[in-house]
């Protein structure tokens, strides 16, 4: 078994009813959700570091030129190995980027993995940009952001 | 009726149990030399595996910067523009190459062991691991990270993460290469834009060192495969003996109503059972074989191509399952004829026994025809064939054909012989040697395959040792060698050194690769000593002259070879066309080597300044100059070393080269003098009915033995004699066709006349010692038992 299948299993791909495939227990070291939990946003928009997972998420509905009904999914998936705070590579901080695309008669999908810590993947709040290698969702502000993805077989560019 | 059957059958075996006992230990032999050789093969694959998959070499193509290491800015950079690469460091450690990856953007494979335990992930990653196997382990001295040992990790190997290996090597924010994914997204912009300082290196395919290595790999399978057959000469000749001896016993039985088809699926299942029980013998022989080659293998394996390979064996499945199986596969074909016999024979045939003999002699016409053209398609592959495949075609079919040819040979020289017999007694000699060819023929063939690999093999390495001995004479033409331990040394010492010696010659090299082969590139300074002691194989017409005017280089013999590379070609050093001159021998040399000229080097790879010297100098001031050097660098031994230490040093290893060759050829020898003693054993028990009508008349039964000592050892010098020039030709091919394939150089043959003498002495002897026993039992025969023959006459 290599490790980005063992990767795999980490990451909170299912959301099944007993939570997130375990990450949604309790593990000493990470916050967890108060309530009331008072929102600041641009902040917001950006990671948080001392929780263990959390993601940014979009979906969307287009129709082509030629009336032809598109899905579109983009996720961006944090996940901290350990609550320690490590610098560059010894980061615990892990990355994944998901991809989607559905047609009436096909559904194209592929992934990133990155390390936290280089560069390679991470969320900025203000102006907000959320990314992994190429792939990107960015804009000045809410109302026009541009994502992209790509990978073998599909690759997409919509704002 | 099965169990009834079935212990009629083996009561065979319980009246011969010396068949038994050859039929297996023949078997297990066999095995065992096929099993050992494909254990070592095996453990020398899973290192290569194990290399290729940790190290991602040879699988995938990546990126390098011209100008040393890559920036981690820029890594990040190719990401973000959508090139799914991957970092790899890589530095020394100890003297350990240390590699690190990371894990995550790795194409797949490409992981670091077993990663199955989560903490162990999360360890790597947020504290760093160093992962080897625990010889390596063991070497590395004390650093400040946790160690895990790892046998799936090639040898000499410590992996971990990129960040670790930063740390470790002090190559904080650099990358030494990328690894590029064979998948990549279908939009990308060209790599020259993002980044034009770096290279894309294709995936490595062809000349490889893991192709190199399978040339090696195959020469080892190749003496496996030679010895299992001389082993299934004698797996046959037995089964066949036991066939004909049991004709009697099946007649009984199918006369009682035994059905054929369950007699010949008893037959089939007592030896399956044999060749199984033989099989596991074997491969637990084979296993001590493997265990006792294996470091050998090792020192040959990285001191001809320098790639590690494991040095302990593990029991792999893959062998021992493979080996199993072809034990059992050689005794079914060596039954194959026997069991069709059986199936074909008429319910009340004759159980006289000597119908194998005359059997044989019928056949004797079809195996001429195809031992000829076995050995016309021999010298057509040897004239027409190329590549190693044809090589090892071209000696299987002249060992086999040779094989086949033997008792029609020996038959016509015992009828020629039979011509000059001068009284009756002598007559009845030769007469009776032919007669018992058949029986022997099995037997003298292992013998002439074993003898004549002897031969071509012991005149190969030889050949090559004395061509070697010979190269070092001419390539170490410096008296003294010196080494400095940094550039600031190395050119005081230079400047120290030209006040006092006759010449200094720096010797200073660059690796790059030459039409994608990896090879070193020298700079030596023009000089005598080069002019004089570096012989061209190949040149232009003033190729030293043009060489030192710095417009063309030499390249070694293997390099030309592998690359395809001819003199007058061009070939581009560092981003510079140089056009090839001369090609010279370079033997014992893994990889490829180009010679330039001194001002040329030091253009091309300003950097590098020479740290290592030859010194020419009156060998008699040797001793002086080193005590000398001593006191005022303060230099020991391990920088300095006279001529005559660097040849017995690379004596040495060249010696260690060829001691699993030597081992393997004394074990065939060996299973191939069994044989003999197994036919003759056999023969003497079946032999008594012909002997007791010559007893009759009035010859002693002491002279009688003395006659099949003289018949044991006249048969094996015929054979011997036959084995020369049948071992001077392979040995030709070995040289000529398989040593090119294999190592890229071709040597020239020389004949050692004292060690076939040696050879023939030892067969002969071997013979008979062989038939000592068989002879002094028929010496010892009471003539009771030799009178019951008339009695019991059928």
């Amino acid at each position: 078994m290599n490790a980005r299948v063992f990767l795999l299993l980490l990451w909170p791909i299912t959301a099944s009813a007993q939570g997130f495939a375990g990450l949604g227990t309790d593990v000493d070291g990470f916050s967890s959700p108060q309530r009331p939990a008072q929102f600041d946003f641009p902040i917001d928009h950006g990671p948080h570091d001392d929780y263990r997972i959390e993601w940014w998420y979009l979906t969307a509905n287009l129709e082509g030129l030629d009336g032809t009904p598109y899905g579109l999914q983009w996720t961006l998936f944090r996940s901290a190995l350990t609550s320690d705070v490590g610098k560059g590579w010894s980061s615990p901080q892990l990355w994944m980027g998901h991809a989607a695309v559905t047609t009436p008669d096909a559904h194209f999908v592929t992934e990133r993995l990155a390390r936290g810590g280089i560069g390679q993947a991470g969320v900025q709040a203000d102006p907000f940009e959320a990314w992994i290698d190429d792939w990107q969702l960015v804009g000045p502000d809410f109302a026009t952001l541009t994502v992209t993805a790509s990978g073998p077989d599909f690759a997409y560019i919509w704002s | 009726m099965t169990n009834a059957g079935l212990l009629a059958l083996l009561s065979h075996w319980r009246r011969n149990p010396m068949q038994l006992f050859t039929l297996v230990v023949g078997l297990s032999l066999a095995t065992a030399l096929w099993s050992g050789v494909q254990a070592v093969n095996t453990e020398a694959r899973a290192s290569y595996d194990a290399a290729a998959e940790t190290l991602g070499e040879g699988m995938f193509a990546q990126i390098i910067a011209r100008t040393g290491t890559i920036p981690q800015e820029d890594f990040i950079a190719l990401r973000r523009a959508g090139w799914l690469v991957s970092p790899v460091v890589e530095g020394r450690l100890d003297g350990i190459r240390l590699i690190g990856i990371d894990a995550l953007t790795s194409p797949g494979g490409l992981t670091p062991v077993g990663l199955s335990d989560g903490k162990l992930t999360v360890d790597m990653i947020t504290r760093g691991i160093l992962f080897a196997t625990q010889e390596t382990l063991e070497r590395l001295g004390e650093v400040d990270v946790r160690k895990f040992p790892s046998s799936d990790v090639a040898p000499a190997v410590i992996l971990t993460d990129v960040g670790t290996a930063q740390i470790l090597l002090g190559l904080d924010g650099q990358i030494s290469r990328l690894i590029v994914a064979p998948q990549q997204p279908i939009i990308q912009p060209p790599l020259e834009v993002i980044a034009p300082n770096f290279e894309l290196i294709p995936p490595q395919s062809g000349s490889d060192v893991g192709r190199l290595t399978d040339s090696f790999h195959l020469n080892l399978t190749a003496f496996g495969l030679l010895s299992f057959v001389v082993g299934i000469f004698i797996v046959h000749g037995a089964i066949g003996l036991a066939f004909e001896q049991r004709r009697p016993v099946i007649r009984t039985l199918r006369a009682l109503g035994f059905p054929l088809v369950h007699l010949i699926a008893l037959i089939a299942f007592e030896l399956v059972g044999i060749s199984v029980l033989a099989g596991m013998i074997g491969v637990g022989l084979g296993y001590f074989i493997a265990a006792s080659l294996l470091p050998d293998v090792a020192a040959t394996i990285s001191g001809l191509y320098g790639q590690s390979i494991s040095g302990t064996l593990q029991f792999r499945p893959e062998w021992w399952v493979s080996s199993l199986l072809i034990a059992v596969g050689g005794t079914a074909l060596a039954a194959a004829a026997s069991l069709w016999r059986l199936a074909c024979m008429p319910l009340l045939a004759s159980a006289r026994p000597h119908a194998w003999a005359m059997q044989a002699r019928r056949s004797r016409l079809i195996q001429a025809v195809f031992a000829m053209f076995l050995l016309v398609a021999a010298s057509l592959l040897g004239w027409l064939g190329s590549g190693l495949a044809a090589g090892f075609a071209m000696l299987a079919a002249l060992l086999i054909g040779a094989a086949l040819a033997l008792p029609v040979i020996l038959d016509g020289l015992l009828t020629a012989g039979a011509r000059h017999a001068k009284s009756i007694i002598e007559e009845w000699f030769w007469a009776d040697t032919r007669q018992q060819l058949p029986g022997l023929s099995l037997a003298l063939m292992a013998l002439l395959i074993a003898m004549a690999t002897n031969v071509g093999v012991s005149t190969m390495v030889s050949s090559f040792r004395l061509t070697f001995t010979g190269f070092l004479d001419q390539r170490l033409a410096s008296e003294f060698y010196v080494y400095a331990d940094d550039a600031q040394q190395a050119a005081s010492l230079r400047a120290y050194l030209e006040l006092r010696v006759d010449k200094v010659l720096p010797i200073q090299s660059a690796n790059q690769d030459i039409r994608g082969l990896p090879s070193e590139i020298y700079g030596p300074i023009a000089h005598a000593t080069y002019r004089d002691n570096w012989l061209f194989l190949d040149a232009a017409p003033d190729a030293w002259a043009l060489i030192e005017a710095g417009q063309a280089a030499a390249i070694n013999e293997q390099l030309a070879r592998r690359a395809g590379i001819a003199i007058g070609d061009e070939i581009t050093i560092a981003g510079h066309p140089f056009k090839v001159l001369g090609i010279y021998g370079d033997y014992g040399n893994p990889i490829g080597q180009v010679i330039i000229t001194e001002a040329k080097f030091a253009a091309l790879f300003p950097e590098i300044s020479p740290l290592s010297f030859g010194v020419r100098i009156d060998p008699s001031r040797v001793t002086a100059l080193s005590l000398d050097l001593g006191t005022h660098f303060g230099l020991t031994e391990v920088n300095m070393i006279n001529q005559a230490g660097i040849k017995a040093f690379s004596l040495a290893v060249f010696d260690r080269t060829f001691t699993v060759t030597g081992a393997l050829n004394i074990l065939t020898l060996a299973v191939a003098g069994f044989a003999i003693l197994m036919s003759l054993l056999t023969l003497a028990t079946m032999r008594i009915p012909q002997l007791a009508p010559i007893w009759a008349q009035g010859i002693s039964r002491a002279r009688l033995g003395r006659l099949e000592i003289v018949r044991a050892a006249l048969l094996a010098l015929l054979t011997t004699a036959l084995a020369l020039p049948l071992g001077l030709s392979l040995a030709w091919t070995l040289l000529a066709v398989v040593n090119v394939e294999a190592f890229g150089w071709r040597l020239p043959l020389f004949l050692f006349p004292l060690d076939y003498a040696r050879l023939a002495v030892f067969a002969v002897v071997a013979a008979v010692i062989a038939a000592l026993w068989p002879a002094t039992k028929l010496a010892r025969t009471r003539p009771a038992d030799l009178l019951k023959v008339f009695a019991n006459e059928r």
